[in-house]
């Protein structure tokens, strides 16, 4: 049971987690690499301008003294240096910078310069540049990395050789470092806040289905008055709640329905079944006259026979609630059916002395003439044993508009009005006694009750206990 | 012994009486709750046998009717199984219940010891001396040897042995022995008496002149 939630939420939770997992990675690379390269770009643009200065610095130099100075222009073009140039005759580049520009490159400042002539030992460097510098080669790009942490940018030109300039990267590394152990830590909290967090959605979003597959294993184990919380019931968990709801409840009615039908019908069997039994036991125990045995077998036909007829009505019942009952789809006339059904139930009228009163106008109804035939016969059937000799037993036909109506009505004893909203009830009798005898199942009113509906029409049952009731049946 | 049966059901009145007189009970039947409850107040029965669902009124009512005078032993019948009538039934005052279809060796042994309890008897045998009666064999041997007798007979001595030591006036033989639909005024009892002494032994059955029948204890 616990097993497919279980399953889900993981499931759901793993790929969340990842999901989440690769949005924060990509978010981090993408934040380090541009951190990077700013870093770079802001440091390759310091060390440019380093370099212009030294540069700048070293051409400025023959005019230290000239009251022109030209520092503050360091993209200025070199004015042409003076060619040929004599050995040791005209003046070489300065190397002797003003103080201003040497406190630019010092151990705080971290940046670094060399000057080279043509030897491969520099000329010039400041006081911090590192012990081995090596002369960058011709053909070499301007901007260099070495030594792990260095970043050097040089320039190929006059009036020297070669300027370099650099500082040591390792603050920037460090930096870059800090930074991303930040990132990393703060991606790592995050992904641990929203895992948590969640996971708990998650649950809280499935604890309905966890509801739901409770109540339905508890009904499942019989106990069909269970019905599931339906909490929010504008989510959609809260929708599939209440729809589940509704068939738990249809499903008990009907369990409950067909357990007292069960019941009932269990019941109406036994008393044949024991007549049965009881007969073939008492007359087993011992030898018999042949008149006895013929007492016997009558009797237990008697039974048998009721049995069969009870067995009858059910199926019939069972199929009609079914739909299975094949029913006739043809016009007929109600007026000459029900004539039909008044001569079949004439003889039983006479030897009960009962009067027989018929007003049958000609009308057309469709549907299956046999069965509306039994659903007649039954209610004559049954006036007639509810009638005192010398009472009256009226059957009409006629037409209202589209409808048929039909109506039996009879002078006996009436029905009392505890029992008349339960007269079409499954085994219901108002006297709350076997009258078998009488032929009677107790599902004679269930079985035409449901042959009407199954025609699409209605029937009811009026009384004034002591006067007589009546039954109206309305066909369209 | 001598019994009501009050059921409404035609075929099962009919047979159940064949098969209890044939037993040697004499049985008297009632096809509605009223005349039930009229016979079962103005007879003193060994045992009822009742039927719940009875026209007029029903076999619950009879029963709370019936224990407002009397304690006779009442079997229940009923078609309905569910355990709230068993114990209706059984609240009501019956003192058992047997649930259609029943097999009728069940119902006539069950019947047995309502009214082995009813003459507070508990076991089943019941020792008189050198006679021994076996009430749920019905079958009475004098010193080991089975002794035959007839329905009537048998249900003769029963009914003095399970009210030995008391004197049965002749009015409540009949009503014990005897049905409805039997006579009264035979000599049938004294011609029974006289058998079972032939029988049994003359000292067996004591007479009180003018009084009734006894077992001594």
């Amino acid at each position: 049971m616990k097993i497919f939630p279980q399953s889900l939420r993981w499931r759901l939770q793993i790929w969340y987690g990842l999901l989440l997992l690769m949005v924060l990675c990509a978010f981090g690379f993408t934040a380090h690499h541009l951190e990077k390269v700013e870093r770079l770009r802001n440091v390759d643009n310091d060390l440019q301008q380093h370099l212009a200065m030294v540069v700048n610095e070293l051409r400025a130099s023959p005019q230290r003294n000239d009251p022109r100075p030209d520092t503050g222009s360091p993209n200025r073009p070199p004015p042409p240096p003076p060619r040929p140039q004599e050995p040791g005759g005209p003046p070489g580049p300065n190397t002797k910078f003003d103080p201003k520009v040497d406190a630019m490159f010092t151990k705080a400042s971290q940046y670094y310069y060399v000057v080279w002539m043509r030897d491969k030992e520099p000329i010039a460097r400041s006081a911090n540049a590192p012990r081995e510098v090596p002369k960058p080669e011709r053909n070499a790009v301007a901007t260099r990395e070495r030594g792990g942490h260095l970043r050097e940018k040089f320039l190929l030109a006059a009036p020297v050789d070669c300027v370099l300039v650099g500082r040591s990267m390792e603050e920037e590394e460090s930096a870059l470092f800090f930074n991303a152990t930040l990132l990393m830590a703060v991606g790592c909290g995050l992904f641990v806040i929203s895992l948590v967090g969640g996971g708990w959605l998650i649950a809280q979003a499935i604890k309905p289905i966890e509801n739901i597959t409770a109540t339905a294993a508890r009904i499942a184990d019989g106990e069909l008055s269970q019905r599931i919380e339906e909490g929010n019931t504008k989510s959609e968990l809260g929708q599939l709640s209440i729809a589940l709801n509704q068939t738990f409840a249809r499903l008990e009615d009907a369990f409950a329905q067909q357990q007292r039908f069960t019941a009932d019908a269990a019941h109406e069997l036994r008393t044949p079944l024991t007549v049965l039994l009881l007969q073939v036991q008492t007359t087993l125990a011992r030898e018999r006259s042949v008149e006895d045995y013929r007492d016997t077998l009558q009797s237990c036909e008697r039974a048998a026979e009721r049995m069969k007829k009870l067995l009858e009505s059910l199926l019939q019942l069972a199929r009609l609630d079914a739909r299975e009952e094949p029913l006739q789809q043809k016009s007929f006339d109600a007026a000459k059916t029900a004539g039909e059904c008044l001569e079949l139930v004439r003889p039983l009228a006479q030897e009960k002395g009962i009067v027989l009163n018929s007003e049958l106008s000609p009308t057309t109804v469709n549907g299956d003439a046999d069965r509306i035939a039994q659903v007649i016969t039954n209610l004559l059937t049954n006036a007639l044993q509810h009638t005192p000799k010398d009472g009256l037993v009226t059957l009409r036909v006629n037409r209202e508009g589209e409808t048929t109506i039909i109506e039996v009505s009879d002078s006996g004893q009436g029905i009392s009005w505890k029992d008349l909203p339960h007269i079409f009830d499954r085994f219901y009798r108002a006297d709350k006694a076997r009258t078998s005898t009488a032929g009677r199942t107790g599902l004679g009113l269930s079985i035409a009750k449901a042959i009407v509906e199954a025609h699409g029409g209605t029937i009811k049952a009026k009384s004034d206990l002591g006067h007589g009731s009546s039954f109206l049946i309305r066909l369209n | 012994m001598r019994l009501l049966i009050v059921e409404d059901e035609p075929d099962l009145l009919k047979s159940l009486a064949r098969a209890l007189r044939e037993e040697g009970y004499a049985v008297d039947t009632a096809e509605d709750g009223e005349d039930g409850l009229y016979k079962a107040t103005s007879t003193d029965y060994d045992a009822i046998v009742l039927d719940g669902m009875l026209p007029i009124m029903d076999g619950w009512e009879l029963l709370k009717e019936l224990r407002k005078t009397r304690q006779t032993p009442v079997l229940m019948l009923t078609a309905r199984d569910r355990s709230a009538d068993r114990v209706r039934g059984l609240d009501t005052g019956a003192d058992d219940y047997v649930v259609k279809p029943f097999d009728l060796a069940e119902l006539l042994a069950r019947l047995r010891a309502i009214i082995r309890r009813g003459s507070k008897q508990s076991s089943a045998k019941i020792l008189l001396g050198k006679v021994e009666v076996d009430t749920a064999l019905r079958i009475i041997s004098l010193s080991g040897e089975v002794i035959t007798l007839t329905a009537r007979e048998y249900s003769l001595v029963e009914y003095l042995a399970l009210h030995r030591g008391e004197l049965i006036t002749r009015t409540a033989l009949y009503e014990h022995l005897f049905d409805e639909n039997e006579s009264s005024l035979s000599n049938l009892l004294d011609v029974h008496v006289s058998n079972v002494r032939k029988k049994l032994g003359h000292d067996f059955i004591t007479t009180r002149r003018g009084h009734g029948y006894a077992i001594e204890a």
